[in-house]
């Protein structure tokens, strides 16, 4: 008899899980989505999970948030395999993959502090996708090319 | 073609044909100065924002735009505006355009140029900003090879010295690509242009970039010398410089295997770059380079201006 793997998480009833996050970014992923310790629903975040198709993955499981397609395209940034699912009463509506949009917007912050974005002006972050494999991103401002992991880590 | 209200912040915001454009113009500029100053922009008023040590860049915009008889508002450094009390930038372009009808802007801070564009709506021409870009010197580095070989395609430009920090040369590299000029890098290994340029060369222009490391290897087979100087202010480290300061020098010694006809240009200031012996020499073109920024600045001011 083969064994079958379960991951004993709740179910939410309504919100939205990001699933196939790359290991260890979760943290990363809340604070791009403003989902902060003062959330007031239920936010399981599951870490290291054993995953088919990827070796190890993180979830996320955020009550009462229905992300919309412009809030999560940022997430290619850090989990470019992520999905999104959006759950209503407990059943799945939608389930997308992340799309990496052609430009990010106040998204990050460009490591060359000699950057006009790094001044005291009142300006978002622009990036634009150079290149998909490996994510490489110019800054709209100094036009530095940078990997993607330059400007998320900041 | 039609310049009017357009930006330049680099050189993807100009076209092939906005280039010939610019060059055509200012020839046309050029021969009608010899008959006296023009009116072409009378009302009109440019502000000069400088912000970092400029001569020739500011100079000949504000020469360009008196000739064209228009007038010329200038901010020459941060510690005489309102950026000194703490004023950010954007504040201050937003003030300044109520005054003026174009603005040409110098400052080390990389994109403001950029930034100022997307906010104001007069036209802003970046006149170099950090390490970034200085789309208008390759105009006038272009006007001058081709008033000298009277082509551009065809050529083969030796783009000599520091290849990493220095923005002209970044510029110049896409706008010789864009004209079909062949070029070769001289440089010390550390001062290479960097990869993200080599790469849009070839993927973008189709261009394969040789690249040295002494002038020896290239001298005989050029048509242009372009020198640049070694910018001591855009190393981290004082002993970065210092070892690399002196690494390229001209001198009628290693001009004797130079071809006959060829040139030598540099976007100048030079310190020790080409010896003084060699500015008497038909090779020398850096003077009239300097000049040239003239012609091609009123081409430029009168177009994004949308009077040509």
């Amino acid at each position: 008899m083969i064994e079958k793997k379960e991951i004993k998480v709740s179910k939410i009833r309504n919100g939205t899980v990001l699933d196939h996050l790359n290991e260890g970014s979760a943290h990363r992923v809340l604070e791009m989505l403003g989902v902060y310790n003062d959330y007031g629903s239920t936010v399981i975040v599951l870490m290291g999970a054993k995953s088919n198709s990827i070796e190890r993955k993180d979830v996320i499981k955020i009550e009462d948030k229905f992300l919309e397609p412009e809030e999560t395209g940022m997430l290619a940034l850090i989990s470019p395999n992520a999905t999104i699912s959006i759950i209503k009463n407990y059943n799945v509506v939608s389930k997308r993959k992340v799309v990496l949009p052609k430009k990010f917007i106040g998204v990050g912050q460009c490591p060359n502090l000699k950057c006009v974005s790094n001044q005291n002006e009142p300006i978002s972050t622009v990036f634009k996708v150079e290149t998909k494999d490996p994510l490489t991103l110019s800054c709209g401002f100094c036009e530095n090319v940078v990997d993607s992991s330059d400007i998320s880590a900041h | 073609m039609d310049l009017k209200g357009k930006d330049i912040i680099t050189l993807e915001d100009v076209s092939k044909e906005d280039i010939e454009f610019i060059l055509e113009n200012a020839e046309i500029f050029e021969e009608k100065l010899k008959k006296g100053p023009l009116k072409v922009l009378e009302g009109k008023i440019l502000a000069t924002i400088f912000l970092e040590p400029s001569t020739r860049t500011r100079l000949s915009f504000e020469s360009a735009m008196h000739k064209l008889g228009g007038r010329v508002l200038t901010v020459s450094k941060d510690e005489m505006t309102s950026l000194a009390k703490g004023e950010n930038l954007s504040d201050m372009a937003r003030v300044i355009e109520g005054y003026c009808d174009v603005i040409a802007i110098r400052t080390p801070i990389e994109g403001a140029p950029k930034m100022i564009a997307d906010m104001v709506s007069v036209p802003v021409i970046n006149g170099g900003d950090g390490a970034h870009a200085h789309p208008t010197q390759p105009f006038l580095d272009l006007y001058t090879l081709k008033k000298e070989f009277g082509k551009l395609e065809g050529l083969k430009v030796a783009i000599i010295g520091d290849l990493k920090y220095g923005r002209t040369v970044h510029s110049l590299a896409y706008a010789l690509a864009m004209m079909g000029t062949e070029m070769v890098f001289v440089s010390p290994r550390e001062l290479r242009m960097p990869d993200s340029i080599i790469k849009v060369l070839k993927n973008k222009f189709g261009v394969e970039v040789e690249e040295k490391t002494k002038i020896e290897d290239i001298i005989s087979e050029v048509d242009v010398l372009y020198m640049t100087r070694i910018q001591r202010e855009r190393f981290p480290h004082e002993s970065e410089y210092k070892k690399m300061k002196n690494v390229y020098r001209l001198d009628s010694k290693i001009m004797k295997n130079s071809k006959e006809g060829m040139k030598i240009l540099h976007p100048l200031p030079r310190i020790d770059e080409i010896a003084p012996e060699l500015d008497a020499t038909k090779h020398a073109c850096y003077f009239s380079q300097a000049h040239n920024g003239v012609p091609v600045r009123m081409a430029i001011l009168a177009g994004v201006l949308g009077k040509i």
